[in-house]
């Protein structure tokens, strides 16, 4: 086996070498996920859990602006679903895409 | 040509760096490097026999925070006992065989066996252990019933932690210049990891992990002086035994990560001619999803027909044009065609279906990627090397299809004064794309002057110095240090800007023939600002996220004490990270505390008993704090439901005592 053989044709297909679970195809893409992990993810660290270059809210609202919810202001981290605990993730936990047929915003 | 790797060696090299970054940031320096010495092909020694050594380890563990054992490898506290084997045996014929562990026992543990004759065949075997602890004080009061999620009145505590079981078995045959390989490898995961369900108010839960991963591949080469060419198979499986969740009241609130599979062929070679090489790749592959699809009112279907199609391509040509210059320059191409079928399927809104039906969006992703660059050897001493780089990558259903990154870099190497090397890197890159469109399959109420980051235009400029300095044949001295900027100039709403920065400091000294010493110290700092509308118009609140890392460690390894006998060290590491998130919109405020540190101790004495038998005297201890003023007690609110507050604040020891007999 050479190393041409393990070296895999793109930053998404290393990852999914170990994390198969994200290949997918999954009916509810989001899009960043599908083009490259490391859009949110840095692999040489962070200072947040799970790598993230950003944890939500930020991350998050560096890419959404929705009119509504998506951009309202999070003060404190600690105070309601949208800054504490997963923040935006304790309603759209299923960042990664969802296959459930209502799951389009990632909630189910 | 020597392209030899073994995968399951290669899979644990890996494996080793995003798992021990896996566990909070702050542990990054800690890594305990795999001992790469161990996968060094030793083939060409001659001594036929048994050579290694193999040891057993017992000692006593206190922690009263699982968390410690992403240092310690085991989450078992109080006695523990282990054993590590590093054996190899060779024939006069060359048959070798080699036997290796890795602190057997633990929840953080391998085996390996292979088996052999150089030139002829080689069967490896490998088992592995990787267990990750988040947290073992995890709240919930939610039970599983199958794929139901009961109430019940008190909350329990929970483990949340994740161990994948890995077995790989390898087989490669050699015959003149014909190979042929085969590789299966299996991977169980198991554990709890955090999400969350809409209840319909949010209830965070242990989501239940139970997971299998089967791949193979099968390749075979021909390689002949100055070629070689592969053809490999390779598929990979992907079952979750875990189920859809409901509530008793509430069905099917989260659904679970489908089967999967993804199959590819790939075919590559490599030429050389005079000073000039070449090598290509060629992929095709198939990622197919078909599982059932929940069933319910506004699904139209009982199951997907997910299929997506990659090719992959890559060209690379380089060559020695003057014993001074070297050029080179590759190409790369990507296809993601996604072919899956698109229906219209119910939405919820909030908790109630209603009649917003929605298509599900098949994105097709294209990469093109150029690069040229450039060595060239200025005099002795001074190398320069330059490039420019080129990425294109369209994307279906964006708002914005197509962009491209060009990069400029240059480097320079000095080596022209006794002693020292210093090289210098710089990079400029500009991004830039087609016009925004509002696509009415992405959000129609998304602000129009939002400009997502990984599309934005965007200027990058880089500077990194190295300085390696052996002032004394005993001391070295490395200074390293960067400066990287990216500025979003054309966003009004998203990220605006960020840079990251640092510097590093390293010592190395051998003060005598038996004293080693080494100290480092780094900082980098990574801040970020964005803004964004609530008014949903023009900006009118920002956010500023201020991160820092420090790293400090010492060591010093004391050799040949009481005639050679006795060996006495210590390491000491010290890490923190913090992370200040300022809001200003009407005043700035300031977010709570957010950040984590760690000082790590590890003392030994190695007592040589006689030529073969030593004795060791481990000690380690593990002091950890985070806080993050985001986690929530069970009762902070009533709003939603979390896990309960996961920071940690531990002090661990480790006591061990190891006997090792050398073959
Ligand atoms: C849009 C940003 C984003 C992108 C892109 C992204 N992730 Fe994540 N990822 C997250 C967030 C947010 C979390 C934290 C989830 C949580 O805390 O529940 C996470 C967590 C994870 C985790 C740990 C938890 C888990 O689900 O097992 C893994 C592994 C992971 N991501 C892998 C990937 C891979 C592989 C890709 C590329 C296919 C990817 N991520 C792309 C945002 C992203
Ligand atoms: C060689 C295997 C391997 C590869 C390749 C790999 N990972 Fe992981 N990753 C792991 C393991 C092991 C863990 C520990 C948790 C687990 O078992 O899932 C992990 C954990 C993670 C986590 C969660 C960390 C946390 O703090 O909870 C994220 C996020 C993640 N990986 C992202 C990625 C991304 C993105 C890539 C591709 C750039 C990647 N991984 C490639 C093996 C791998
Ligand atoms: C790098 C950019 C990026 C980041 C970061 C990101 N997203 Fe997205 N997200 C997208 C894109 C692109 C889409 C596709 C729809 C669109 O263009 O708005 C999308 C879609 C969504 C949708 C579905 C929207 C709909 O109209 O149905 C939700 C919900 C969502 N994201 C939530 C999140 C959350 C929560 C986070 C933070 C963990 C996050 N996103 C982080 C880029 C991003
Ligand atoms: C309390 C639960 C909850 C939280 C917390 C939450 N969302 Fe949502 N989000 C929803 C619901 C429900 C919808 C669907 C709205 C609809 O269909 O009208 C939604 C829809 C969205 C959409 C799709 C576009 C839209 O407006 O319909 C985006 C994007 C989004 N959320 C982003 C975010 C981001 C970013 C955060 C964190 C700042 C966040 N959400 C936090 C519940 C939540």
């Amino acid at each position: 086996m050479t190393e041409s053989a393990l070296n895999k044709p793109s930053i998404n297909d290393t990852c999914y070498s170990c994390h198969a679970e994200k290949r997918g195809p999954v009916l509810w893409e989001h899009a960043p996920v599908t083009e490259n992990c490391v859009t949110c993810h840095n692999p040489h660290g962070s200072v947040n859990e799970s790598m993230l270059t950003h944890r939500a809210p930020q991350l998050c609202q560096q890419c959404h602006a929705d009119d509504g919810h998506a951009s309202r202001v999070v003060q404190q981290p600690g105070v309601d679903a949208f800054g504490g605990g997963k923040s935006c993730l304790n309603c759209h936990s299923q960042i990664h895409g969802s296959n459930h047929p209502a799951g389009s915003t990632l909630q189910r | 040509m020597n392209f030899k790797l073994n995968i399951i060696t290669a899979s644990l090299l890996l494996a080793s760096a995003p798992v021990l970054s896996a566990n909070f940031a702050v542990s990054q320096a800690n890594i305990t490097q795999v001992d790469q010495q161990n996968y060094q092909c030793k083939r060409c020694e001659v001594n036929s026999g048994y050579r290694g050594n193999v040891s057993v380890a017992a000692g006593y563990i206190e922690s009263d925070d699982v968390h410690a054992a992403n240092a310690f490898g085991t989450d078992q506290d109080g006695f523990v006992a282990t054993a590590n084997a590093d054996v190899q045996y060779q024939n006069a014929d060359g048959y070798q065989a080699k036997f290796q562990t890795h602190q057997l026992g633990y929840e953080n543990s391998f085996a390996l066996m292979s088996a052999g004759k150089p030139g002829l065949f080689n069967i490896d075997a490998g088992y592995q252990l990787i267990t990750t602890y988040q947290s073992g004080d995890a709240q919930s009061n939610l039970y599983y019933d199958q794929g139901t999620l009961v109430g019940s009145t008190l909350p329990y505590a929970f483990e949340l932690s994740q161990q994948r079981e890995k077995m790989a078995l390898q087989a490669e045959v050699q015959h003149d210049m014909y190979q042929g390989y085969v590789q299966f490898d299996t991977e169980d995961k198991s554990g709890y990891t955090s999400s969350s369900v809409m209840n319909p108010s949010p209830v965070n839960i242990g989501l239940v992990v139970d997971s299998t991963t089967d791949s193979f591949t099968a390749g075979a080469i021909v390689n002949g002086a100055n070629w070689l060419t592969e053809l490999s198979y390779f598929v990979s499986q992907y079952d979750n035994n875990s189920q859809d969740l409901s509530f008793t009241y509430l069905d099917d609130v989260y659904a679970a990560a489908p089967d999967n599979e993804a199959h590819q062929v790939s075919l590559s070679g490599q030429y050389q001619l005079d000073s000039t090489v070449m090598s290509g790749r060629f992929i095709v592959g198939r990622m197919i999803q078909d599982d059932d699809l929940i069933s319910m009112n506004g699904n139209p279907i009982q199951n997907w027909d997910g299929e997506v199609d990659t090719t992959d391509a890559t060209l690379k040509v380089s060559s020695m044009l003057s014993n001074r210059l070297r050029v080179g320059g590759s190409y790369d191409y990507s296809n993601r065609e996604n072919n899956s079928s698109v229906f219209e399927f119910q939405q919820y809104t909030f908790n109630d279906l209603n009649d917003t039906f929605k298509e599900n969006i098949a994105t097709d992703i294209e990469r093109a990627t150029y690069k040229l660059n450039a060595k060239y050897r200025i005099s002795q001493g001074y190398r320069l090397q330059a490039g420019y780089d080129r990425e294109e990558i369209d994307r279906s259903y964006s708002v914005r299809e197509e962009t491209h990154d060009d990069t400029l870099w240059g480097k320079l190497s000095i080596r022209a004064i006794d002693n020292v090397i210093i090289d210098i890197k710089a990079e400029h890159s500009n991004r830039d794309g087609s016009t925004y469109q509002t696509d009415e399959l992405t959000s129609s109420e998304e602000n129009a002057l939002m400009r997502k980051y990984y599309l934005a235009n965007r200027t990058r400029n880089n500077v990194e110095l190295s300085i390696n300095h052996t002032p004394l044949n005993w001391l070295g001295v490395d200074i390293s240090a960067h400066y990287a900027k990216d500025d979003y100039d054309d966003t009004v709403i998203g990220l605006t800007e960020s840079e990251d920065y640092g510097v590093n400091l390293n010592l190395n000294a051998t003060v005598s023939k038996h004293v080693s010493l080494y100290g480092f110290a780094s900082q980098q700092w990574i801040n970020s600002a964005q803004a964004s509308s609530q008014s949903y118009s023009t900006a009118d609140w920002y956010t500023d996220v201020e991160d820092e890392f420090i790293n400090i460690g010492t060591g010093i390894h004391y050799g040949g004490l009481l005639q050679n006998k006795l060996t006495l060290g210590a390491d000491y590491l010290f890490s923190n990270s913090n992370s200040d998130t300022y809001i200003t919109s009407t005043g700035t405020t300031p977010y709570g505390d957010y950040y984590s540190y760690n000082h790590s101790v590890n003392m030994y004495a190695n007592y040589n008993l006689s030529n073969e038998m030593a004795l060791k005297l481990t000690y380690r201890y593990e002091r950890y704090y985070d806080t993050d003023d985001a986690q929530m007690s069970l009762d902070e609110t009533t709003s939603f439901i979390t896990l309960g507050e996961l920071n940690h604040n531990y002090s661990a020891h480790q006591v061990m005592l190891n006997f090792s007999y050398l073959l």
